[in-house]
């Protein structure tokens, strides 16, 4: 089978040829709220679109000829992704918990977690340290600053 | 005469305790996060932009331009100690400045580079005062054909921000442009690309994403190559003799001219212009060899360039609209939040408010060199507050700064969602300021679009018909075969430093 040279530039390319389908039809879909042909909402998104399929079809040439770049020693020694992965996990599970358990308890119980995955540090002292990051964002954020945050679904 | 006055009344109010505080915070916040490896001054405003929502529009954007030359202050600070430049125009303070700091004159380095700062910036800040509210002027005989004309020129900074890689910036900016069409189209009001998602209609927030691309983006590589705190070595006194002033005067203000004029041309980078006024100095130096091995000229010229330049980016900034550099952009989105468009009517509607905030930048520059040299020490220690403890802080804080723009958890999600893109983005070299950039312009560029094209009754071919715009399109070409020979150029010196060993964080 043949492989593109700069297999992520290839993948790159072909989401961008996606999105500037997805753009050109969202403007021919404007087109029927259109007074004129050539003048309205959906003149840009048409004209964005194509120039999108054409850029990421041109990428997509290129990314066939070209060799991949060689990989440095940098890149070699990050290629352990699994703390990323829990750092992001943990951050949408953070959108979901404020929306659960309200704003304060879902800090507390997430920064304990970032403090773990981010300093190698012990529970007990990841829970310290969440403990003084959560009551000092409280007193600036809800007590100073009055933000109003979301009320949880439980609590 | 009449723009002395106006600064005039513009110092009374920035010398007004409240402003001359804001300034103050700015400037120490700004070096802070500056001074953190890793973190530039276009991370640093993204942090801190959110924080500065609760604050007056004057206040707000005093303490922004704070933390701007305040980040770029500590950025150099990392490139003499640590070696790490925080933006792609420290690389030059980096090559002289950190065998400095190996030599055991850090101090000297650090103190140098200060004070060509602070020269360069009222250099920048003078220009800024005599042509900003020149080109404005000319600006407001501006129509639609000529705005669109605008936000082509300022379309060839893509292949100054490019890095190299042209295609995909330009595609970066389409993406850049389709985030911005969502919520509802300019001209019927009708809902665009919102699938039937009532939390769309309202469009994307450009905090949320700038949060996500720099600040959640940064927290990530930083967890990707395990950063920790760097240990320094002695650096000796800040202050430099009167031995190396004298040395440094010419290089001081050969690098700030460089920077400055070349820094009023859109699409002339920071990075462009350091690198220039360091080559510059090198060729005209009697010891050209000593370079690279711990010339203080070699920190001289390049800070200056780079902070004239920041300077002269505000030229375009107040005055077109124009940002000409990421931390710009990034700004430009500040002065958004505070419903104030930046462009010639800025001038005309709240000429106290930029008046003071010019004069602030005079007072905000002081203020750096003032507080900055004494306090250069405990910049040093900060350095070594572990990167454990700073990333969940930083992350919480980003949290916080999406959500209270609108109060919309809908925009948290956005920023960690943009947060994993940036991150895939960075790794495999697709550049994002062209989207932050295209999507600050998509709507002033698609209204502008939309206006011309009824003037010409379909007809684009208008803007060609109408000498200012004919003159802005030529303008246009012109910068982008300057910007494209520049930039091919500094690509070049980078490689070549990168081959040498200056890496860049």
């Amino acid at each position: 089978m043949i492989r593109p040279g700069n297999l992520p530039e290839c993948i790159g390319a072909l989401l961008f040829l996606g999105i500037g389908f997805l753009v050109m039809r969202e403007g021919y879909r404007m087109q029927a709220y259109a007074a004129s042909v050539f003048v309205g909402d959906h003149t840009f998104p048409v004209i964005l679109g194509t120039v999108s399929c054409v850029l990421s079809s041109l990428l997509l040439l290129q990314s066939w000829r070209q060799p991949k770049e060689a990989r440095t020693d940098a890149a070699r020694a990050t290629a352990n992704r699994v703390p990323l992965f829990l750092c992001l996990l943990l951050l949408l599970l953070y959108a979901g918990l404020i929306l659960l358990v309200s704003y304060v308890p879902a800090t507390f119980l997430v920064s304990a977690g970032l403090f773990r995955l981010f300093g190698g540090y012990r529970w007990h002292k990841a829970v310290l340290f969440a403990a003084v990051l959560t009551g000092c964002q409280y007193v600036l954020f809800d007590v100073w600053m009055k933000i109003p945050f979301p009320a949880g679904w439980l609590f | 005469m009449e723009t002395l006055q106006m600064l005039m009344s513009g110092f009374v109010m920035a010398l007004s305790p409240e402003n001359l505080l804001m300034a103050a915070i700015g400037a120490l916040i700004g070096t802070f996060v500056g001074v953190l490896p890793g973190l530039g001054p276009t991370s640093a405003i993204a942090i801190l932009l959110p924080l500065t929502a609760v604050l007056e529009p004057t206040q707000g954007i005093i303490m922004l331009a704070g933390i701007y030359y305040g980040a770029m202050y500590g950025g150099s600070t990392t490139a003499i100690l640590l070696n790490i430049p925080g933006e792609l125009s420290s690389v030059p303070t980096c090559l002289d400045g950190y065998p400095l700091a190996k030599q055991g004159k850090g101090g000297p380095a650090l103190g140098i580079s200060a004070i060509a700062s602070f020269v360069a910036g009222i250099m920048g800040v003078v220009g800024l005062v005599f042509f900003a509210p020149v080109l404005a002027d000319q600006a407001l005989k501006f129509g639609p054909p000529e705005y669109f004309a605008l936000m082509v020129l300022a379309l060839t900074l893509m292949v100054s921000l490019s890095g190299g890689a042209l295609l995909k910036s330009l595609l970066m900016g389409t993406l850049g442009y389709s985030l911005a069409m969502v919520g509802l189209g300019p001209s019927t009001g009708m809902p665009r690309f919102d699938y039937g998602f009532s939390t769309l209609v309202g469009g994307f927030e450009l905090i949320s994403i700038i949060i996500g691309l720099f600040a959640i983006t940064e927290v990530l590589k930083g967890l990707e190559e395990r950063r920790l705190h760097t240990a320094i070595r002695k650096t000796g006194s800040v202050y430099p003799g009167k031995e190396d002033l004298k040395k440094s005067a010419g290089p001081m203000v050969r690098g700030g001219l460089v920077g400055f004029f070349l820094g009023l041309l859109p699409g002339c980078s920071a990075a462009i212009t350091s690198f220039l006024a360091y080559d510059l100095e090198k060729k005209i130096s009697r010891r050209p060899e000593k370079f690279g091995k711990g010339e203080l000229a070699g920190v001289a010229a390049p800070e200056a360039a780079n902070n004239a330049t920041s300077s002269a980016g505000f030229i375009p900034l107040f005055s077109l609209g124009i940002p000409s550099s990421p931390p710009l952009a990034i700004l430009l989105a500040g002065f958004m939040i505070y419903g104030l468009t930046p462009g010639p009517v800025l001038f005309e509607q709240h000429s106290a408010f930029v008046w003071t905030v010019i004069a602030s930048m005079f007072v905000g520059n002081a203020m750096l060199l003032v507080l900055n040299l004494p306090m250069v020490w405990i910049w040093v220690k900060l350095t070594r507050v572990p990167y454990g403890i700073m990333a969940p802080i930083i992350l919480m804080f980003c949290t916080i700064g999406a959500y209270s723009v609108r109060n919309s958890m809908f925009d948290v999600l956005v920023a960690f969602v943009f947060g994993g893109l940036g991150y895939l983005f960075n790794k495999y070299k697709w550049p994002v300021v062209p989207l932050i950039l295209c999507f600050i312009l998509g709507p002033l560029l698609e209204e502008s679009f939309i206006q011309t094209m009824v003037m010409g009754e379909g007809d684009l071919t208008l803007v060609l018909k109408r000498p200012i715009s004919l003159t802005i399109l030529c303008a246009a070409a012109a910068l982008l075969a300057v910007s494209t020979l520049l930039n091919r150029r500094t690509q070049a010196r980078i490689r070549e430093e990168k081959q040498r060993g200056a890496g860049v964080a």
